[in-house]
């Protein structure tokens, strides 16, 4: 039996590259023949296929585990070979909506409102439809997905305990060691994770409780106008000290960024899942959050929910967080305690099983 | 999980002590990014979405997930940045004509709002006072006779 992957792109560093490559790892070992295919595919992933190689002849003996996540012209395709006896899958790692982008990045909006209406044409066609949370999976209901089951995105947890870069170790801890807290996000800069909010929230904390305090935003920009606009609002608000903006990091670096930071505040309003929340437990962040979309499920007990996301709110939790030492501790232990939930050996086993129990099923 | 708001009332009156005004300005900053702030078709916010549509980039990105495609990329960048610099000066000087237009309408949209405003309130005063005036003299003319 075979279960293929099939994706419009499989990037470098991603959440969404990593978890299809564990899949891989995790649908070989159970026992299945399974091969990647993508349109775009990052130089560094070497037996990865064009998706055209891919199709062959349609197979009951094949599954196709397609990944949904953005706009791809291979989807209608995928649901014409539906419609002539193709079994497909749908692992669905969300799509962000595209109010958020109109302003921004119109094409971009455009090609959200497109990923969305591709999404739902599968619905038909889909045999089962998997979804890296409750959250997501309430959208794939919503859209007439049957039968539908969560399936957390695989992260490999042991990777984020491998040392630190240290040139960026020691600049960040030069840093520290001039005072002040140091806050952390990590995640695209883009209008949905709202870093304006972020800003505001940071810059209220140092007027009211710590003037020498530090805000890292990791993460490329997926709208240069959004950043353009995040950068003349640290302007405005006389942050330009304080603010490191630091898109292009790689693993070892983004180990250092955790290690030397206090707390991880995430405002974001739309997340599929949200991995970097899981690497701050992990690593043993503290975390405050805006309780949107997927966060609430993907933190459980083990974060700071902020009831709004009024900048003076999300200060003074920062604030009384950090400033009491037994319930910091208490937050991060519970965070260690939540990330051995997504262990992948867990999740992996979670995955196939529901692909195990569609086929028995089927 | 903690959730709630804290005790934000003492926080506040000590920003204001030490920094007044601040807490409106930041508030003011993070609403004008907002998405909510774009969805609730106020002119100004449209503008604004204009002047920062028309703030072009000319560092255009070069990575590739091809080694090959960022050098292609860095050259052709190189060889065409003078071109573009030429026709970007343009467009952005027309963007910004827009903006300023944009901006005169809305301070005369929101000049002619505020006149809307006293003007419907006006009515709704003589509204009143017709109605006073009219119960008052169906009383007198029915006592009269």
């Amino acid at each position: 039996m075979r279960i293929d992957q099939l994706l419009p792109v499989l990037g470098g560093h991603d959440a969404i590259a990593a978890h299809v490559l564990q899949v891989r790892t995790a649908l070989r070992a159970a026992g299945f023949e399974s091969d990647i295919y993508a349109d775009v595919v990052d130089a560094r992933h070497a037996g990865v296929r064009p998706w055209l190689d891919g199709p062959g002849r349609i197979s009951p003996d094949r599954v196709v585990l397609y990944h949904a996540s953005t706009h791809a012209p291979l989807a209608p395709w995928l649901v014409q070979r539906g419609r002539r006896g193709e079994r497909i899958v749908v692992d669905y790692h969300n799509v962000t909506p595209s109010a958020y982008f109109r302003r921004w990045l119109p094409d971009a909006a455009d090609e959200m409102d497109a990923a969305r209406a591709e999404l739902a044409a599968l619905a038909p066609v889909t045999g089962l439809a998997l979804a890296d949370s409750g959250f997501n999976q309430a959208e794939l209901v919503e859209l007439d997905f049957r039968p539908t089951a969560t399936a957390p995105l695989l992260v490999d947890l042991a990777a984020y305990h491998q040392p630190p870069d240290e040139p960026t170790l020691a600049r960040l801890r030069r840093q520290r060691e001039r005072g002040g807290a140091a806050w952390l996000f990590v995640g695209r800069i883009a209008p949905n994770k709202c870093q304006h909010d972020l800003l505001a929230a940071f810059a209220v904390y140092r007027r009211l409780a710590d003037p020498a305090a530090r805000l890292t935003l990791v993460g490329g920009a997926t709208a240069p106008a959004y950043l353009a606009a995040i950068e003349r609002m640290i302007d405005e608000l006389d942050l330009e000290p304080a603010v490191e903006i630091a898109s292009g990091v790689g693993h070892a670096e983004l180990l250092a960024h955790f290690a030397t930071a206090d707390a991880f505040v995430c405002l974001s309003e739309h997340e599929g899942f949200c991995v970097p929340l899981l690497e701050a437990m992990e690593l043993g962040l503290p975390i405050v959050a805006h309780p949107a979309a997927a966060v609430p499920e993907t933190v459980g007990d083990a974060a700071v929910l902020v009831a709004d996301k009024d900048p003076l709110t999300v200060a003074t939790a920062v604030a009384e967080l950090l400033a009491d030492e037994p319930r910091r501790l208490a937050l991060v232990e519970a965070g260690r305690r939540r990330a051995r939930r997504f262990e992948l050996a867990t999740t992996a086993a979670e995955l196939v099983g529901h692909l195990t129990a569609h086929l028995a099923g089927a | 999980m903690t959730t709630g708001t804290p005790d934000t009332a003492a926080a506040e009156a000590r920003l204001e002590e030490l920094a007044p005004g601040y807490l409106a300005k930041v508030r003011a900053a993070a609403a004008a990014l907002a998405v909510d702030a774009h969805g609730g078709g106020s002119v100004a916010v449209e503008v604004a979405a204009v002047r920062e549509a028309g703030e072009f980039d000319l560092d255009v990105p070069t990575m590739s997930m091809n080694p090959a495609g960022s050098y292609v990329k860095q050259a052709i960048k190189r060889a065409t940045s003078w071109y573009l610099r030429y026709l970007t000066v343009q467009v952005a000087g027309f963007a910004r004509s827009v903006t300023s237009m944009g901006e005169a309408l809305a301070t005369q949209l929101e000049r002619l709002d505020r006149v809307d405003a006293d003007q419907a309130r006006e009515l709704e005063a003589l509204r009143e006072r017709v109605a006073k005036l009219e119960a008052a003299g169906g009383q007198g003319g029915a006592g009269g006779r």
